[in-house]
């Protein structure tokens, strides 16, 4: 009996907090320091598309081909698409676990590079 | 061999190793490819080969038939996985890339003839080499701990198998109200975040299955790679109190606890180190004091495979030293060394590291026998770790050769950030589990 | 939020978790106390109660969710592997998160995986996200397999038409049409299916077929997909993908 109470109370707490919480930003901007320029690429010339993009495949699949997890697929995307996801991710303008940290790794050109080759690759 | 090939080879050793040779290749046959090590690095090793030139003959020594992955393996501790779940097959490799697989135990390695005789006697040739062995843990390391009772009383349970078996049973029948102790490794070590993410995962089932249970980290450093994130987790999922000097860094709200927190980690400057396992009464000696505890997991110092060491590819550290841009071992030509054992600077030592390693030398390989320069190379380390079953955090790095020509990160953040919303926690630790599928399937399938 | 009612509500939260989570993950499991299915009343009634969403408030959902991972930049599939969600009925978006978070679907992990999601979302983070969804426009047909992407010959085209249009009475299969609209758009809690990815389809209807998915409300969906051969599965997918709007169409916009 007393259990059944006190599911309902807390019930009732999580959804009181979460109608507070759609009045604040569901994604609160992050401490860190504002989006700046991309990092300066190092002295040799930027990594080529393919050897930047194998190391995606960890997350997104060989070639960017992925069926069953929870992530994006790259195989085929439209250049711009990617372009603008990795730079809304660098941004800080498109919530992410983890992209953020690994868009800032990258340079625009380095993301062009990545780009045409992954919107080269055949979906299947 | 040939006088073509000699002289090929000779000018190629002419030309040093921080170029890259074109050997011309007409008329030959492929160029064979020994991988020694069928684990992360191998396998993506092997896959990615055949990927860029299906003409290469690829073999894997390795000496198990089955791999068991030790990413994500604590999950068996906890009921998360079972330890089937850990097994994964070398079929694909086998039937779909055509990597050939030799399941014996490498033995000896002959660098001037490139053979590598395995333990069986097979003796196989090589264009180029790729060693992967992993880590040798040592047990010796700790006074009264030994291999034997890894295997039969005191799990290590760092190199996936049996000893992982062996900890969940001891762990999931621990008497009501025992105590845990884990042993965290001095660095460098395999898999920096995962002894804390084992304690944390057990911390949470403890809770549930045996509220009285305590878990004690007895640790020999002071701090770990995603410490201010996981420490913050625990405060928040166990009523954690971190040391003082992390109560400023961690500047999101931490809650005050109402009772002892089930979880401890004595860092090293709290006495932590451990010193001596007292096997006989099940005790921890640390730096300050002993620990009886009713299951211990010790986790030793660690060094490069032995077959690193048997090779002769190891340095005074216990690792291989490896040029940088090639990840070509700096003592025996054309022998390269990947993962775990390889020295790759500020490179965690993990299973990501391993794959993105192996996919460049890969293409370090397929290039150069093209005659190809395969440009400036770039890493990565990407994992999820978890701080309960529904609290994800992570480390990402993106590395590059700096300035100083050793390898570094070229990102900013590393971590999930401290005021991350609960929909990233979560989402990470959703993103844990399909992270685990999606990289197993990038090396094996 | 205040850092004063932060550690509140984690607390609170990992506590209903706990609530939440244990008993209808074990119910889904061991199959002891089942979610329980809906009657057309508890249905209406639970669409009734939900809040009314926002489309605004659903598009900062969707991003911070990261719903796009699987659905799309735009609720569009980046495979054909999972659900579009563009321009899905409000209701069959809200009844699908339901049934997520009650385990009533469970058809697999990716299902499991929704499950996660759903449990997180406050009911007023539903409402929005369903509003959202609804905004948008019918899907655009993604990067076909090439098997799946030919377009449907003269004969195909007569053979999907008489089956969305007319069913087949031997087969005991009910026209797709007369739940799901002339032109695949869907009625009330019948899900809009014009442009829906082709894997995902002939997917659902294999889970449908062998019982692995159940949750719709009158289980015709196991009975239409009985005796339709893989063959019909195939083409009825790449009739209704065609439905939805070309990618040759689609302005490459920048999402």
């Amino acid at each position: 009996m007393r259990l059944h109470h006190l599911t309902l109370a807390l019930i009732g707490l999580v959804f009181a907090i979460g109608l507070l919480g759609a009045h604040a930003p569901v994604f609160a901007a992050p401490a860190s320091p504002a989006a700046a320029a991309p990092l300066p690429p190092g002295p040799k010339a930027p990594p080529s598309g393919p050897a930047m993009a194998q190391t995606c495949a960890g997350c997104h699949g060989t070639d960017g081909r992925l069926h069953a997890a929870a992530f994006m697929p790259l195989a085929g995307m439209p250049k711009a698409q990617f372009v603008q996801a990795m730079r809304d991710f660098r941004d800080g303008k498109r919530p992410a676990t983890l992209m953020r940290h690994v868009a800032e790794g990258f340079s625009n050109e380095e993301i062009d590079a990545m780009s045409v080759y992954f919107a080269a690759v055949k979906p299947e | 061999m040939n006088s073509r090939r000699q002289f090929l080879l000779a000018s190629a050793a002419a030309l040093g190793t921080a170029a890259f040779p074109a050997l011309v290749r007409a008329g030959q046959a492929s160029a064979r490819i020994v991988i020694v090590g069928g684990g992360v690095g191998g396998a993506t090793a092997a896959k990615y080969l055949k990927l860029a030139d299906p003409s290469l003959q690829v073999t894997v020594i390795e000496k198990n038939p089955v791999y068991i992955r030790p990413y994500g393996s604590s999950e068996v501790l906890n009921q998360h996985a079972s330890f089937q779940d850990l097994e994964v097959r070398y079929d694909v490799l086998r039937q779909k890339y055509g990597v050939a697989f030799v399941f014996d135990a490498a033995k000896t390695l002959d660098p001037v003839n490139k053979t590598v005789t395995t333990a069986g006697g097979k003796v196989l040739a090589y264009d180029r080499l790729i060693v992967s062995p992993g880590i040798k843990l040592r047990y010796d390391s700790l006074p009264g701990y030994s291999e034997p009772l890894a295997e039969t009383q005191v799990p290590s349970g760092w190199i996936a198998g049996a000893q992982t078996a062996l900890l969940a049973r001891q762990l999931q029948s621990m008497r009501d109200g025992g105590t845990f102790v884990l042993a965290a490794p001095p660095n460098p070590y395999r898999c920096p975040p995962g002894p804390y993410e084992r304690a944390a995962l057990m911390t949470e089932w403890f809770a549930k299955h045996n509220p009285r249970a305590k878990v004690i980290i007895a640790d020999p450093k002071d701090s770990f790679v995603t410490d201010e994130t996981a420490l913050l987790g625990w405060n928040r999922l166990y009523g954690y109190q971190p040391p003082q000097e992390y109560r400023a860094k961690i500047k999101a709200e931490l809650m005050p606890s109402t009772k002892p927190c089930a979880l401890e980690w004595i860092q090293a400057r709290a006495g932590g180190t451990p010193q001596r396992l007292d096997v006989k009464t099940l005790t921890l000696h640390t730096a300050g004091g002993a620990i009886k505890a009713d299951v211990i997991n010790i986790i030793p110092a660690m060094v490069a495979g032995q077959i690193a060491f048997d090779f002769g590819l190891t340095d005074a550290s216990g690792f291989c030293p490896v040029h940088r841009a090639t990840f070509e071992s700096t003592i025996h030509k054309d022998v390269h060394v990947i993962g775990d054992s390889s020295i790759a600077d500020a490179m965690p030592k993990s299973g990501f590291s391993a794959n993105t390693q192996a996919k460049w030398v890969a293409r370090v390989i397929t290039d150069g026998l093209a005659g190809r320069d395969p440009g400036t190379p770039v890493w990565e380390n990407t994992c999820y770790a978890l701080a309960g079953k529904d609290y994800g955090l992570f480390v990402a790095d993106v590395f590059k050769i700096k300035e100083d020509g050793r390898i570094g990160r070229v990102n900013k953040a590393r971590y999930l950030p401290l005021d991350a919303s609960p929909a990233q926690i979560r989402l990470s630790a959703v993103y844990q589990q399909a992270w685990i599928q999606a990289f197993t399937q990038d090396i094996f399938a | 939020m205040t850092p004063a009612a932060f550690p509140t509500t984690w607390r609170t939260l990992a506590l209903a978790a706990a609530l939440f989570a244990s008993p209808l993950a074990q119910a889904s499991e061991h199959g002891k106390t089942a979610p329980k299915a809906w009657s057309p009343v508890t249905l209406q009634t639970a669409l009734r109660d939900l809040p009314k969403g926002n489309a605004a408030a659903g598009k900062s959902v969707h991003d911070s969710m990261m719903c796009a991972s699987c659905h799309g930049a735009a609720g569009n599939a980046q495979t054909m592997n999972w659900p579009s969600v563009a321009g899905q009925r409000h209701d069959y978006t809200a009844k699908m998160l339901l049934d997520y978070r009650s385990g009533l679907r469970d058809e697999d992990g990716r299902a499991g995986l929704m499950t996660s999601i759903a449990r997180m979302m406050t009911p007023q983070q539903i409402a929005d996200v369903c509003a959202y969804y609804a905004s948008l426009p019918k899907p655009v047909a993604p990067q076909a397999q090439a098997a799946l992407a030919a377009p449907l010959s003269a004969a195909e085209q007569k053979r999907v038409e008489q089956l969305v249009r007319k069913g087949d009475a031997n087969r005991l299969i009910t026209a797709c049409a007369s739940c799901h609209g002339l032109h695949g758009e869907g009625k009330g809690t019948t899900p809009a299916i014009a442009g829906q990815t082709t894997d995902y389809f002939i997917r659902t209807m294999r889970l449908y077929h062998g019982g692995e998915r159940h949750n719709d409300v009158y289980k015709g969906m196991s009975q239409f997909s009985r005796r339709l051969s893989d063959a019909d599965a195939q083409l009825i997918a790449r009739y209704y993908a065609s439905l939805g709007v070309s990618r040759s169409a689609e302005v490459t916009e920048v999402n």
